[in-house]
């Protein structure tokens, strides 16, 4: 017994010695010091501590720390603070007092805004730094929910009224390119008759962001000269709902079913101009309204946890019947128009081993019109698929890297079934694989690059295209930054000119931008100017000499516009200006020289202006466009394309009504005051007895457009509403 | 050598205490000085502490929960919205850490319905739409997942509330759900003294709106 006493006191040191671990024994180290940011500014509320304890220290308001610990030995000592990368230090902890001062740096997240703006408008619900929200897009006067015409109220496009379509700097119609999550859409305007103007097909509900580019756009798209309208769809749906639409031009219902990883959307909807058509007098002379049935699906699934699959598809067909004089036999002309058009669009998205992002999809269109002039019978058939595969890599913090590979069919069968000759049928089939790799760079904090490349290889042309792009953002002080890029575009020449030549080589333009942007809190101003040359156009001699047609073509387009937002210097109140001036001539198609095609005016601008009062519960908006006179040709006068039209006015309002938590009132009218418009003139091909060619104005079918719906939203607490599908 | 292989093994399992204790101790701790935060620095301050934790117990939620909503909380300190987002980001990343642990449960729901609601309130007329779609499924997963947690009730609530005084709607509805978050609030019995319990003088002072 009396020996065992020192050796249970042995074993009780150890004891002691084990269970306060080496620490308790040992003296108290402090740890102190000061955070600073590369501007010495002290770095208030910073976490300072030992690595995989609890012992740490925050900074205080002169950004000095002290941190007392009981730790011995070897240790990491971890500086981190929001918005900082950061800093891990080895440290010996002795007893011995530390100084340890550290200068942090910004995380590379964390730099102001520089992004790539030139030539790009933006909306977006999810970033931070962009020009429009998908609200904006759907509750413009004047717009009637058309995405083309809310875009129209940004600077660089241009009303063509008798068309409804986006003509982006100087470009024509077809030289801008709808996207949805990437892939292409053909035909995305619904089909229409020469001067009757045509809406997108999409309308912005189920759409969660817009980008709207304008030029020198990234090499992931291709085949469009102009311009690129990428939308992208909602990654999923939350609640189950349901939406039925009453209108005066129809009615819609839309059901969302939301279950663990999957959701399904869909929608049908039935317009009828016929109606509104009986009350308001029209100008034209309809046989058969436009009538219109829809369909809209739209399913995504969770696949693993990082991968996503969606599936995005509508269908619609749709019939018109118009009496439109003919100012070359003096007769009427009874064209009947029916369109069945679907367009199906699928992938998947997923993240691999945390870093690689893949992409994968295809988008199917399909439309077909037929078209009965009098007796005759005219049928236009298109097919396009779109396949497309893509990776993204973070390489690095400043180095992020796409590639991706596509490749796109097009068949077009045309046949024309005239009264007095044979059938005339013609059928085109092109290929077009594609490759693309694009990196973006960050140089500096404030400095970021994009370099990319598109390589593309026509069937039917036998061309292999080349097309470099580059741009760069450069961050100037307090929200302000400059921008430029530079880029080549090819696109196939219109199916019009290859059915009989198939040897036309694709169309080029070049783009050269420079932006400069300010965004504060609520305030939006930029300024960008560019420079488009345009080569290798269709060119032929006179309308009659087709067989002439070559690549001969070539033309400019130059201008400065000006965007101002601001949400900020009335309450409650969100406008916005835009101005373009553009200067474009061209010679190509039957052109004798150049000359601004007839679709310009030099100048353009447009206020949007929306005002939410509260108390009535109501956001009431009005916008007005304004553009100057558009080139036109009367033949009984010298020169080419040189008569203007007169200036083009319009000035729309609406109104939002929230009747209750889940029903919206809507109305709206365009061109209020009946501004007389007219889009250009026509004349006749052949001059008469006197020599004369006879000529008329091409206006709009009616003088203003009334709307009126009412939306209701179904949900289980109904404090949701349409709201933003307006 | 029977002594010595008993005292080892106690002296195991009190280290074992020990070490469990102290995450409970630091826990308790700083709850107890959450309560009395009323400054950003003394927000920020247990916010880091929470983060240490974290990083330093890697299978347990809660100090990442917490942590999260002290930069929830913090966000009101702030007065740009790009500071508010960032903080909010923050705030997103300690929450999608505690739901890799645990996986999603009510309490974590809810924290997210109130990441997205503060989202909202950064942006409303732009954001409105959106987030409040989010915010209000989060509400509702976390409500169906436990019909009894306070927490999730009085924050959709709020969202209601909001959503009402946004449109110039009427606020019954809110204020009768207020109520039953009340009621659900002082039912509230947490076994586990680190489980979520904050909430309650939130709610009351929500009360003087419904007045």
């Amino acid at each position: 017994m009396v020996e065992s006493i020192p050796k249970m006191n042995y074993l009780f040191t150890i004891y002691i010695l084990l269970a306060f671990g080496s620490t308790s024994l040992l003296a108290q180290t402090t740890i102190s010091g000061e955070l600073t940011d590369s501007q010495n500014q002290p770095i208030v509320g910073a976490n300072i501590f030992l690595k995989g304890t609890y012992e740490g220290a925050t900074t205080d308001t002169v950004g000095f720390y002290r941190l007392n610990t009981r730790l011995n030995g070897p240790q990491t000592l971890v500086f981190s603070y929001l918005g900082y990368e950061t800093q891990e230090q080895p440290i010996e902890l002795n007893g011995q007092s530390i100084l340890r001062n550290a200068t942090m740096k910004v995380s590379i997240n964390r730099i102001e805004e520089v992004v790539i703006t030139a030539g790009a408008f933006e909306a977006s619900d999810e970033k931070k730094s962009i020009i429009l929200k998908p609200m904006d897009i759907v509750t413009t006067a004047g717009a009637t929910a058309d995405i083309a015409g809310t875009i129209n109220t940004l600077p660089g496009t241009q009303v063509v009224g008798e068309s409804g379509r986006l003509f982006v700097r100087g470009g024509n119609d077809f030289e801008s390119r709808t996207y949805i999550d990437g892939l292409q859409v053909n035909n995305e305007y619904q089909s229409s008759l020469p001067n009757v103007p045509s809406r997108h097909r999409f309308s912005p509900f189920m759409f969660s962001g817009t980008i709207f580019s304008t030029g020198g756009y990234s090499a992931e798209y291709g085949q469009a000269l102009s311009s690129a309208l990428v939308l992208n769809t909602k990654n999923e749906f939350l609640q189950n709902r349901t939406d039925i639409g009453l209108m005066s031009v129809g009615l819609d219902a839309a059901h969302t079913q939301v279950w663990e990883a999957s959701s399904l959307a869909v929608k049908a909807e039935y317009t009828n101009l016929a109606p509104y058509q009986g009350l308001v007098k029209q100008d034209f002379d309809w046989v058969k309204a436009p009538e219109n049935f829809l369909g809209v699906l739209a399913y995504r699934t969770n696949v693993g946890k990082h991968g996503r699959l969606k599936v995005y598809g509508t269908g619609s067909t749709s019939d018109l019947i118009l009496n439109q004089s003919n100012i070359n036999t003096g007769e009427v002309d009874r064209i009947d128009l029916k369109n069945r058009y679907w367009y199906i669009n699928s992938n998947y998205k997923g993240l691999i081993k945390g870093q690689w992002t893949v992409f994968g999809g295809f988008s199917f269109t399909s439309n077909k019109d037929i078209i009965l002039p009098n007796t005759q019978q005219l049928t236009d058939k298109q097919s396009s698929l779109h396949l497309k595969a893509m990776v993204t890599n973070e390489v690095h913090q400043s180095l992020s890297l796409k590639m991706g590979t596509e490749y796109i069919y097009n068949q077009n069968q045309f046949r024309f079934n005239p009264e007095t000759s044979e059938e005339y049928i013609s059928t085109l089939r092109g290929h077009l694989p594609t490759f693309f790799a694009e990196a973006d760079i960050i140089i500096s904090d404030k400095l970021l690059t994009r370099v990319g490349v598109r390589a593309e290889h026509s069937s039917l042309q036998e061309q292999y295209t080349i097309a470099p792009r580059l741009s760069l953002a450069l961050g100037l002080n307090n929200g302000s930054q400059v921008s430029a890029a530079y880029g080549q575009f090819y696109q196939s020449p219109q199916f019009e000119w290859l059915r009989d030549h198939k040897n036309l080589n694709s169309e080029e333009a070049q783009h050269y931008i420079v932006n400069y942007q300010y965004v504060n809190k609520h305030q939006t101003f930029r300024i960008e100017a560019f420079h488009k040359e345009y080569s290798s156009l269709v060119k032929f001699q006179g309308p009659e000499n087709q067989q002439t047609i070559s690549n001969q073509g070539e033309g400019y387009a130059r201008g400065v516009e000006l965007f101002w937002r601001d949400q900020k210097t009335i309450k409650n109140v969100d406008y916005w200006i835009s101005y373009s001036f553009l200067d474009t001539e061209r010679d190509y198609l039957d052109f004798p020289q150049l000359a601004t095609p007839k679709f310009f005016s030099k100048h353009h601008a447009s206020i949007v202006y929306k005002h939410f009062i509260s108390s009535l519960r109501s956001q009431i908006g009005w916008s007005y466009l304004f553009a100057s006179g558009r080139a036109y040709h009367n033949p009984n006068l010298p020169g080419f394309n040189r008569q203007r039209t007169p200036a083009y006015h319009n000035f729309s309002v609406n109104l939002s009504f929230l009747w209750k938590s889940n029903v919206i009132v809507h109305a709206s009218a365009s061109n209020v005051f009946g501004f007389d418009q007219t889009y250009g003139y026509e004349y006749s091909s052949q001059p008469d007895d006197q020599g004369i060619y006879t000529g008329r104005p091409i206006k709009p079918g009616a003088d203003r457009f009334l709307f009126l719906g009412i939306f209701i939203t179904l949900t289980k607490e109904n404090i949701l509403n349409q709201l933003r599908n307006l | 050598m029977k002594i010595i292989s008993t005292l080892l093994v106690s002296l195991f399992s009190l280290l074992a205490i020990a070490t469990t204790n102290n995450y409970e101790k630091a826990m308790l701790e700083n709850l107890t000085a959450m309560q009395k935060a009323r400054t950003n620095a003394e927000w920020q301050e247990i916010a880091n502490k929470f983060s240490r934790i974290a990083d330093a117990e890697h299978g347990q939620w809660l100090p990442s929960y917490y942590a999260a909503y002290c930069n929830i909380i913090m966000t009101t300190f702030q007065e740009g919205p790009d500071q508010k987002d960032q903080q909010l980001d923050l705030a997103q990343g300690h929450l999608d850490k505690a739901i890799d642990i645990r996986g999603e449960n009510s309490e974590l729901l809810a924290l997210q319905g109130f990441v997205h609601m503060i989202r909202l309130t950064v942006d409303p007329a732009g954001r409105g739409p959106s987030y409040s779609e989010m915010s209000m499924q989060a509400f509702g997963k976390a409500r169906a997942m436990n019909p009894e947690n306070p927490r999730a009730i009085y924050l959709s609530a709020q969202m209601q509330m909001g959503t009402a005084q946004f449109f110039g709607t009427g606020i019954e509805e809110a204020c009768k759900q207020l109520q039953l978050a009340l009621e659900k609030f002082q039912e509230q019995k947490p076994q586990d003294p680190l489980a979520p319990a904050w909430g309650y003088r939130q709610a009351q002072q929500m009360t003087q709106a419904c007045k």
